[in-house]
Parts: structure tokens; sequence; C-alpha cells
């Protein structure tokens, strides 16, 4: 598969955005993905959280920077729905819990 | 909360529709608000057609303007028979969507499904397939309330 030339990077912005296009935007979403799987893990570290409440704090992270990214161009709409959604769940998963 | 012995009913699915729909309403106003401060139109056009956003915006107004409905009833000043119907109408129109709760959850992931690519055929299927669950766990734990915890 040949990959576009990288044109016109004069700054990390644009280096970026061009790794970003090259890769099919997939770059943005794995890093959105990571900081997700990332800071739920951190929390759950933490005794005193819920799985719920830890779930529902990393998505509505996730979801703030995907719709920073979404914001720039640098992910696909589905995508920012796709986090959108997860924080949807996560109260219903913390509504049937009961968590307070 | 669900009741102690666990068993969902439809004022739980009636919160879960609400609290799924508010979320969303309040994502929808960060994302236009975002698109418009930074002149993205492309990322507001198509967040505005999104299952998503259609859905949770029609199920989240059609319930505040019912339960809006129903204290307009209860304030009407002109007679006890314009209070009486206006009541009436409002409760119906709120116990309406408190039965149709399970189809519209059912109809927000199927929306959100195929926001998201997946194919009519297998949205479809899921959403109904969601809707049956809800209605089969609503209607056995009813049978349960009859039968005083006995099941079927």
């Amino acid at each position: 598969m040949v990959y576009t030339p990288p044109s016109n990077v004069t700054d990390a912005t644009r280096m970026v955005s061009w790794i970003n296009s090259t890769t099919d935007l997939w770059l943005f979403q794995g890093i959105i993905s990571a900081v997700f799987v990332v800071s739920l893990i951190t929390m759950l570290k933490n005794q005193s959280n819920t799985a719920s409440k830890s779930f529902a704090a990393s998505s509505f992270i996730a979801m703030l920077v995907s719709v920073l990214a979404r914001t720039i161009d640098l992910i696909p709409t589905w995508f920012m729905t796709l986090w959108i959604v997860m924080v949807g769940l996560s109260a219903v998963w913390m509504y049937v819990e009961g968590t307070q | 909360m669900i009741n102690k012995k666990g068993a969902l009913v439809l004022r739980d699915v009636m919160f879960m529709m609400i609290i799924v729909s508010g979320i969303f309403v309040l994502s929808g106003l960060f994302v236009s608000e975002m698109a418009s401060n930074y002149e993205n139109t492309n990322m507001s056009n198509e967040w505005a057609i999104t299952g998503t956003n259609t859905i949770a915006n029609s199920t989240f107004y059609d319930t505040g303007s019912d339960v809006a409905a129903t204290g307009d009833g209860l304030s009407a000043e002109t007679g006890i028979w314009s209070l009486i119907s206006g009541t009436l109408n409002g409760i119906g129109d709120a116990l309406f969507l408190v039965l149709t709760a399970p189809n519209t959850i059912g109809d927000l992931v199927g929306g959100t499904l195929q926001d998201a690519g997946v194919t009519v055929k297998i949205s479809d299927i899921i959403n109904y397939l969601i809707v049956t669950i809800f209605w089969a766990i609503i209607i056995f734990t009813v049978i349960s309330g009859f039968l005083r915890g006995g099941k079927l």
C-alpha cells in the first residue's frame, strides 16, 4: 500500500494530522481508546471505586477528548457518538447497581 | 434503584430511558456548542441526523411536555371539568410513554447501531430482541407480583 507523502508538514500539529490521515483516522481513535483503558485501570486500582463508577468516569473523560478531537476533524462522527453512548450506558449501569 | 429482589419493573426502564435521553441531549448541546465555537458545520450536521440525537431529543422533550400538560391541567382555572380532563389527558400521555419505554430504548440502541454502520437487518433484530427481553422480564415480574413471590 502506498501512503501519501507528507507535504506542508512544518510543525508538530500538521505532522500529527498527517499521520492521522495516513492511518485513516485510526491514530486518534487508538489514542482515545488507550486513554479510556488506562484511566479505567487506574480508577479500578482504587478500592473505594466500584466498577460502574470507574467505567462512568473513564468513559466521560474519553467522551470529552473525543468531542475535542472531532472538532478538529481527527476522528469520524461515529467514534464520537460511540463514546457518548458509552457514557449513557455507564449511567444506566450506575442506576442498576444503585451506586450512591 | 432496582428493588431488593433485583427484579426489573417498568418504572426502572422508564428511569433508564429518561437518564439515557437526558445524557444524549446534554451531549448534543456540548457537540453543537463546540461545532459552533470552532465553526465546524460538518460536525454539527453529521451529529444532527444521527438516530442517537433525534430519538433522544424527541423522547426527552415528549416526556417534558406530557409532564407540563399534567401541570397545566392541575392549575386550570376554568372549572372542575377542565381540571379533571386536562389532568387525565396528561397522565394518559405520560402513561403511554411509560408503556412504550422498552420500545424507546430498543429504538435508541437500534438507531445508534445504524449510526455506527450496522446494517438495518441486524439492528432491527437487536432492537426487537431488546424490546422482547424487557417485556418478558416485566411481564414475569408482574405475574410474580400477583402470585405473591411465586414464579411460573
